[in-house]
Parts: structure tokens; C-alpha cells; sequence
């Protein structure tokens, strides 16, 4: 379960005041709001990569809010998905070590993970590319890489912003149903930011910034 | 540690041109001065060492450095003044010490041949490849690179240089026998031909023989060109044998003291002068040190503009890949793991920097005795 209480963001002019916010364990939460209204501001808070200034987060038993840097950045690492606008594959790794890489830094890639690996590329259409660079992938292709990147070691939560941004409406589709097939077989709970209103019955609950703001 | 270089090792070889080319650029930097230093230390050793090896030099009045030059790299100066025999007969006369004739001048294929007696190889510590010590005259013994240079095998017969040409008069080249090929000894020693003394002062000019009596000619007449055991007798020498003359004289005291009592015994000779070659060419040496300083500040400071501009280049490569940075924070990755890749990212291209530095300065140095011989 997530859940926020009076969060406040400052940068520059823009503030971003959430007075509330829960997600159900093993919830899938659609987000949507027009642009600038602080939906990337919030995923990367919840991700623990922006500092928060003011309030709390208690994402399962771990209270963000009073992580230090590091340890935010272990966090994301160990226990939290994620899928951002900017896909971060290193260009100098095959899809298969930019999967990997995270883990692999921490010297935690075991026989079982790289098994989970293949069955998670299998599922996703990947295993003919796994050799091959990013930038040999079209953008569909890098977002299933990311997507298995974010799934890998079965975190119980992942947040994704705009998964399927900048993709044709079939492979967007395509994106959506493998990320949400997903999260209920692995019953993560997720927060997924969207501007694609017509398919928000797809999602277990909806949630506008407009009500969540202040 | 071990994922930080297998990473470097990944982004490495995504870049082989540029990376190679940074390598190269290193690795020169590297090899030039390095190879410099290690050829001229090299150069500077052998012309010490060869020096040390003669204690002492006894030749006519001149510059020192130049009779040096030719007595122990035989320069074949033609030019230099001579010593006449007698002053080695008298100095063979000194008690504990040893003293070995030398004549250069004459040539074969433009390679120095060399007028000298047998102690000369015992007292150099030169020892035959193949073949055997020159018993009589007419026969040579050849150094062992001079040997492959002109392919030269035992019973070859060589005719050496005519330094004569346009005096029809004089003796006409002689025709040696080779007998002997030197092992090699990293030295002058292995690009010159040996004859005994009374060779050279036949191929001087100074004997010669006659062919053996024809019923066409007047046997007088007709000079021998070719000097070997059954043609011995015919030749013969004109004038006082103790005036004949001799480049140098190399002395090789056996005690300290040997050495004083000789230099002091010629200190006043008005034909000839006694001098120590290892403090000459020190000496020599010393002159040109300021421009090897001078030459190594040089080095140094383009070392230094290099390293540089290394410096600027890989911090323009760290200043180009902040979005990988990025992409390292927001996968989780921590400060240290960035600095490990990026450090050993610079470690790998530093060693096999060096390590072709290191290449090029051994090949270079295993070359060192083929480039002295170019100069």
C-alpha cells in the first residue's frame, strides 16, 4: 500500500500540494491531468528521486520521507518498478545488460533472476533482441525493454510515467495490456500516469491531479 | 569492482576508433621520451663502457677525442697523425703492462679493416663464431654483423679498397683470406675486418711482393696481389721497419700503478701523448649534457601539455555522458559505482597506454645496435 499525507514540492514558481493520496496493495491507480500539473513531479517524488520538502510517505513499511539519499537510491534498486519518459538504456550495453545492469551493480544477477529474465522477454516479445543495442530497438521495442527492466526482480511496487507515450495506438496497447497483465500476476501495486483517457476502465481506480491537488 | 570493469571493458569497446586513437596518442607521448632517455642512456653506457675497457691510449699529437674516436670506433680518420712502430716496441718493454698496435685506414666495402696483433682479441675478450685465429699474413677475421652484412664465409676472398686510384705506382689492392668470423660484441668490434700488422702495412703500401718468375715478363715488374703461405717470401717491406706507422697504441696497464709510471713516462714526449679515453669521452660527454637537459625539460613539458589536454578530453567524454550519469542515479546506481566505472574506464586506457609505450620503447631498444649502425 502507498500512501501520502500533506506532501509539499517546491521548485521555482511551481508547487505541488497533495494533501492525500492512497494506493491499495496490489491496486493498479491510473493518474492522469493536463501537462504541467505536476504528474511527473509526484512519480518522481514517489520514486524517491526528487527530495520531498514537507509531509510523508509510507510506501509498504518503508517511510520514504526519512530515507537519505543513498538509501532512497537503494530503494529504487530493490524494492520499487519504474518506468520513465526517458527510457535510460545505456547505449554501450545490449538490452539484456541494460536489464540487468541495476542488479548487476549490486552483484545480485543469480541463475534464477537471468530464468525469470528470459521468461519475462519471452512474454514480452524480447528474447530475439536481448543481444542486440538500444539503438537498434524501435521506441516499442525499447519501452518493453524498460518494462522488463522495471519488472525483473518482482518489486511489490512500481510507478510508471507515460508508458506508452510517443507510441502508435496498437503498440501502445500492446504496452498497456503486458503492464498490467503483469502487475496482476506479480500483484504489484502501481501508479501509472496517462493521458490516454479512453482506456482508463482498463485500471483498477482512476484519480485525476485536479482532485488530488490543492 | 568487478561489474565497474566489466563495464568499462563494455563502454570501451563501444568507442574502438576513439578510444584507439586516445591510446595512440598516449602511448606516443609516452614512448617518445621514454624512448629517447632509455636509447641515449643505452648509447651513452656503451661508449662508457668501451672506453673503460681501455685504460690507456698512446697516440701522435692531435686531438684526443678525435685519435679516440679511431682507435675504439674506428672512425678511419685517414687524416690522423701516426706513431711510428718503435714507440710500441719500446712500450711493450714496460713491465705490467700490456700493449696492442693498431692501424686503421684501410677499408674493404667501405667497413673498417683493421691493422692489429692477437692480443688485441684476447685483451677485448673476443672470441671466434667459426673458423680460425689469422696465422700468417694475408688472412683476416671478420666481425660477426660485418660477416652478415657482406656474407662472407671462411675461404671467402676479399680484395680490399683501393685507396690508391690514381697513383698507378703504389701497390694494388690486396687479396685476403678469410679465416675467422667474431662471435658478437655489441661493439665496433663487429663491423671490422682484423689483419695482422704487417698486412696492413702491405695494403698501405709499404711491402709488397712479386709474382714468381715468367718466361713473359721480368718478374720485377709484375707485383703480387694476393698474400698467403706459398707467396710469403716474395713479399718484402722498403724502409726501417720501426718508422712504419701506427694509428694508436692501446695500452692495458695491469695495476694501478703500471698506469701512473706510464703516463708519467711519456708526460713529456714531444711525438706522443698518453691519455685516459674514459675520462676524455666523459668529458666529452659532460659538454653535451646541458642540451640533454634542455632537450628532456622539452619532452617533460610536451609530456605535460599532453597530459593536459588528455586531462580536457576526457572531461569534455564525462561532460558528454551526463545523461548516462543520470540514467545511473535514477536505475539506483550509487555515487562510488559511477566513480569505480569512470575510474577504471581511465585505468584501462592509461595501461594500455603504457603499455604500448612500453612496447614501442622495447622494440626500439632491441633495435638500439641495428640504429647505432645507422649512424
Amino acid at each position: 500500500m502507498i500512501t501520502a499525507r500533506d506532501l509539499i514540492f517546491r521548485y521555482d514558481t511551481f508547487q505541488l500540494s497533495i494533501p492525500s493520496l492512497t494506493i491499495e496493495s496490489g491496486q493498479c491507480l491510473a493518474l492522469t491531468g493536463p501537462s504541467g500539473s505536476g504528474k511527473s513531479t509526484l512519480a518522481h517524488i514517489l520514486a524517491g528521486i526528487l527530495p520531498l520538502q514537507k509531509g510523508c510517505i509510507n510506501i509498504g513499511n518503508t517511510a520514504l520521507h526519512t530515507l537519505t539519499e543513498p538509501q532512497r537510491r537503494q530503494f529504487r534498486k530493490t524494492t520499487c518498478g519504474f518506468m520513465f519518459q526517458e527510457f535510460a538504456l545505456l547505449p554501450w550495453m545490449t538490452v539484456q545488460q541494460n536489464i540487468v545492469m541495476p542488479l548487476a551493480s549490486e552483484n545480485a544477477v543469480t541463475a534464477p533472476l537471468l530464468d525469470r529474465l528470459h521468461q519475462l522477454a519471452q512474454r514480452c516479445a524480447l528474447t530475439d533482441l536481448l543481444g542486440k543495442k538500444p539503438q537498434q530497438l524501435s521506441t516499442g521495442e525499447q519501452q518493453r525493454a524498460i518494462l522488463c527492466r522495471a519488472l525483473l526482480h518482482e518489486p511489490p511496487y512500481l510507478i510508471a510515467d507515460e508508458p506508452t507515450a510517443h507510441l502508435d495506438p496498437q503498440t501502445a496497447a500492446e504496452i498497456r495490456c503486458l503492464l498490467l497483465d503483469e502487475c496482476k500476476r506479480l500483484h504489484t501495486t502501481a501508479l501509472i500516469i496517462t493521458h490516454d483517457h479512453s482506456h482508463l476502465a482498463d485500471y483498477d481506480a482512476h484519480l485525476s491531479m485536479l482532485e488530488l491537488t490543492v | 569492482m568487478i561489474y565497474a570493469l566489466i563495464c568499462a571493458c563494455r563502454s570501451i569497446r563501444a568507442h574502438p576508433w576513439r578510444n584507439a586513437l586516445l591510446i595512440c596518442c598516449l602511448a606516443l607521448t609516452i614512448a617518445c621520451p621514454l624512448t629517447l632517455f632509455v636509447l641515449g642512456k643505452h648509447y651513452q653506457q656503451q661508449m662508457q663502457a668501451r672506453t673503460q675497457q681501455t685504460p690507456l691510449i698512446a697516440s701522435a699529437l692531435g686531438s684526443t677525442i678525435d685519435h679516440i674516436l679511431n682507435a675504439l670506433y674506428f672512425s678511419n680518420d685517414t687524416h690522423q697523425h701516426t706513431l711510428p712502430w718503435k714507440q710500441f716496441t719500446d712500450a711493450r718493454l714496460h713491465d705490467h703492462c700490456h700493449a696492442v698496435p693498431l692501424l686503421t685506414g684501410a677499408s674493404y666495402h667501405n667497413l673498417p679493416l683493421i691493422g692489429t696483433s692477437r692480443d688485441y682479441f684476447t685483451l677485448r675478450q673476443l672470441s671466434l663464431q667459426t673458423g680460425t685465429w689469422p696465422l700468417f699474413h694475408g688472412e683476416t677475421v671478420v666481425g660477426a654483423n660485418c660477416a652478415t652484412t657482406l656474407q662472407l664465409t671462411i675461404g671467402d676472398k676479399i680484395t680490399c679498397d683501393s685507396n690508391n686510384s690514381f697513383r698507378l705506382a703504389t701497390a694494388q689492392p690486396l687479396t685476403l683470406l678469410v679465416t675467422g668470423i667474431l662471435e658478437e660484441a655489441h661493439s665496433a668490434d663487429d663491423t671490422a675486418l682484423f689483419v695482422d700488422i704487417h698486412t696492413s702495412w702491405i695494403i698501405a703500401g709499404l711491402g709488397h711482393g712479386h709474382k714468381a718468375s715468367t718466361a713473359q715478363a721480368d718478374p720485377a715488374l709484375i707485383m703480387d696481389d694476393t698474400l698467403n703461405p706459398s707467396s710469403q717470401n716474395r713479399f718484402h717491406f722498403h724502409g726501417h721497419t720501426e718508422n712504419f706507422p701506427l694509428s694508436a697504441i692501446l695500452l692495458f696497464p695491469e695495476t694501478e700503478k703500471a698506469a701512473t709510471l706510464l703516463s708519467a713516462r711519456y708526460q713529456s714526449d714531444s711525438q706522443l701523448q698518453i691519455y685516459q679515453p674514459f675520462s676524455e669521452i666523459t668529458q666529452l660527454l659532460t659538454i653535451f649534457s646541458p642540451f640533454t637537459i634542455v632537450i628532456a625539460l622539452s619532452l617533460v613539458l610536451t609530456a605535460l601539455i599532453c597530459a593536459v589536454l588528455f586531462v580536457l578530453i576526457f572531461s569534455l567524454t564525462v561532460q558528454m555522458r551526463r545523461s548516462e550519469r543520470h540514467s545511473f542515479f535514477i536505475l539506483g546506481c550509487s555515487t562510488a559505482f559511477v566513480i569505480r566505472l569512470y575510474a577504471t574506464e581511465l585505468s584501462l586506457l592509461l595501461l594500455a597506454a603504457l603499455i604500448c609505450a612500453l612496447s614501442v620503447t622495447a622494440f626500439c631498444w632491441s633495435l638500439a645496435p641495428r640504429i647505432e649502425g645507422l649512424i
